[in-house]
């Protein structure tokens, strides 16, 4: 069976434990400060959210090179734990964004090579919710109605603040923990692990099924992973992982999903 | 059975995430300040509480320099004799007014006022009427020579920013004061830092240490001051002689004192987590090490007479008594008397026993308070041991701090889910 029929199959139903891996790809990429959100416009293009800016990569192979920055408007607010959230629309080739630090939440467009903001408004809009997605004042809660979350996804994937995952609203009690980088990629979750800050990072591969306590794939990361977006290229999975060394200093990263060999 | 082993993996996996934001937490202290006004603190809970609800202008970064607080640049002009501070436009005290410049002016008053130590090294250093509010957004300093900088003065809790209705602009919002028993705070959304991760704490006064040890063991309080945990070796304590009482005008008697003291056992038996130490500026300051001089067990100088010796209220009795057992030895009757650690820095007693943490964490500054603390002969005061301010904290608790100042910060406290 051909690698590429192999994957798709694993990432359409759930694979089994240890079934895959992680592999680095192509060169790591200095960021331009600490990485909030990472998110897929298109195959070709990731967009990455600073505290200050937000950048437009594109992707060359599978390394990224940075093509556009954008300073973010308004005055910043001070906050111990910077978050931020992007929810990337690759039909209309624009994005939400918003951050702890800022008071409103922006819609950006992507022109060609640049980025420019359409919009500002009180809240990201979000599926299912009337008031949309904005921070609870001063903390890296997102609060979607009156629900916190430490991080959210479109689809339904969410992560509590305790660290469990929840899919749809649902949160297992036994379910894994996890950290606030995630996204998923087909039927599995890409996601960093629950040890604190300072700690060694891994990223983790969970199979979305049952009380999502399986874990297909893992790797060590030396530094903290920040943030985290997937993406299924033409059956070419890829990974991008923000990773912040012991330095201080923020990489991208690219790892390819393969089912183990 | 792999299925099993994951899921008893993922219970038992460390579940510590973070910073979270939320919960409270409870933190043990041996006492608690009468209020929360502004002042020279003089132990390591005043300190504590004063820095939950209190703000400065600007502060000490870990390194030694100064930092941005509530005031976020500064600038100089006239040569560098006056100095403007840039007030941050983001800064709000606790009842959502704007600090201002005319609240920071009206503070710098209240602090030369207060004549503590610091504050009267800044007077000595500022021209006369030299605070001023040019603007609501600057404060202007006019001093009567060219400095390099502001003065590190400023960030002594006692020239905290507070607006007229008294409302402080730290990291938490006094909500419930008990005095002497129970202090409550909540976190304040708009600290120039930031929200703190907790949503609230407590500070609960338990006299005893052996039962502090215990309501922490045992998880009925999350934080315990005085509990070795997270240290910064910010205090020294001080024998302090006074060269105007017999018998310590004598160079001899001061001499035979100093000697008979065993600084390495002292700190072994009664001091835990301390150091033998020789420098009157604790090593936070002093920089480098102060091995103790070996001991001298025995000396020939015998001393005769009555004092009192005033013991600071946070010295430990252990050491208290230790140190009235030596100058029995040397042939004093010594009579012990417990105070209020501000009350032994002001009394007249022969000798005074107490821990000395600089009011401000800078070198110059910590000298100018020891000169005044010892004015005559410099041999007069003793220092005995490097002691760590700390804090025990149960498991799942992160982030609290001791800083170099002694102060223990909480406002980067967070709770593992």
């Amino acid at each position: 069976m051909a690698p590429g029929l192999l994957l798709f199959i694993f990432l359409q139903a759930a694979p089994v434990a240890d079934a895959m891996e992680l592999v680095p790809q192509g060169r790591d990429v200095g960021a331009p400060g600490f990485v909030l959100d990472l998110a897929f416009l298109d195959d070709q293009r990731l967009l990455a959210l600073t505290e200050h800016a937000l950048l437009l990569y594109r992707i060359e192979d599978v390394t990224p090179a940075l093509e556009a920055r954008l300073e973010l408007p308004g005055a910043r607010l001070a906050v111990r734990a910077p978050a931020g959230l992007l929810r990337a629309s690759e039909a209309e080739r624009v994005c939400w964004l918003i951050t702890n630090g800022r008071a409103r939440a922006s819609l950006v467009a992507v022109e060609g090579r640049g980025l420019a903001v359409r919009l500002e408004a009180e809240a990201v809009p979000w599926a299912g919710s009337a008031t949309g997605l904005r921070y609870r004042a001063g903390t890296n809660l997102l609060l979607l109605g009156e629900s916190p979350f430490l991080a959210m996804r479109e689809g339904g994937l969410a992560v509590a603040p305790d660290g469990r995952l929840a899919v749809d609203g649902r949160s297992p009690a036994q379910g894994r923990r996890v950290g606030a980088a995630l996204d998923r990629l087909g039927s599995l979750i890409v996601a960093s692990s629950s040890r604190p800050p300072g700690a060694t990072d891994s990223l983790e591969l969970i199979p979305l099924e049952g009380e999502l306590t399986g874990l297909a794939a893992q790797v060590k990361i030396d530094g903290s992973i920040s943030a985290l977006a997937a993406r299924d290229r033409r059956r070419e999975p890829l990974v991008v992982a923000a990773i912040q060394g012991r330095d201080g200093v923020t990489r991208l990263v690219s790892y390819a999903v393969r089912p183990r060999p | 059975m792999l299925a099993l082993m994951l899921v008893a993996s993922a219970a038992r996996a460390p579940a510590a995430l973070g910073p979270l934001y939320g919960g409270t937490v409870t933190v043990a202290v041996p006492s608690l300040p009468a209020g929360t006004a502004p002042a020279r603190p003089a132990t390591a809970v005043e300190r504590l509480a004063l820095g939950l609800v209190h703000e400065t202008l600007v502060g000490i970064s870990p390194g030694g320099d100064l930092r941005p607080a509530l005031a976020r640049s500064w600038a100089a002009s006239a040569g560098g004799a006056e100095w403007t501070l840039s007030l941050d436009p983001r800064a709000r005290f606790h009842d959502d007014s704007p600090v201002t410049a005319a609240d920071a002016v009206r503070s710098i008053r209240r602090f030369l006022a207060a004549r503590t130590p610091a504050a009267e090294h800044f007077r000595q250093q500022l021209a006369n009427d030299g605070a001023l509010a040019p603007d609501a957004d600057h404060v202007l300093l006019r001093f009567r020579e060219p400095r390099p900088g502001p003065p590190v003065a400023l960030a002594s809790l006692a020239a905290a920013i507070t607006n007229g209705r008294g409302s402080g602009a730290g990291p938490f919002v006094p909500t419930l004061s008990i005095p002497g028993t129970r202090l409550a705070v909540t976190a304040f959304a708009s600290h120039i830092g930031g929200r703190p991760f907790l949503d609230g704490l407590a500070l609960v006064a338990i006299p005893d240490a052996d039962r502090r040890r215990a309501e922490l063991a045992a998880g009925h309080v999350d934080l315990a001051l005085g509990e070795p945990g997270i240290e910064a070796l910010a205090s020294t304590l001080v024998l302090v002689l006074d060269p105007s009482q017999p018998p310590f005008g004598r160079k001899a008697a001061r001499k035979a004192v100093a000697a008979a003291i065993d600084r390495a056992t002292l700190v072994e038996q009664y001091l835990p987590n301390s150091q033998p130490w020789t420098l009157l500026l604790p090593p936070t300051l002093a920089g480098r090490n102060a091995p103790a001089p070996p001991p001298r067990r025995s000396t020939d100088a015998t001393l005769t007479g009555d004092i009192t010796l005033a013991v600071a209220s946070d010295v430990p009795a252990t050491v208290s008594q230790r140190i009235v057992a030596h100058l029995d030895a040397l042939g004093l009757r010594v009579r012990a008397t417990p105070l209020e650690p501000a009350a032994v820095r002001a009394s007249h007693a022969a000798a005074r026993l107490l821990l000395f943490t600089p009011e401000v964490a800078e070198a110059s500054l910590a000298i100018a308070e020891l000169a005044a603390l010892v004015p005559r002969a410099p041999d007069a005061a003793l220092p005995l041991a490097a002691v760590p301010v700390s804090i025990g904290q149960r498991e799942g608790v992160q982030g609290a701090r001791a800083e170099r100042s002694g102060r223990v910060a909480l406002e980067d406290t967070w709770l593992e889910p």
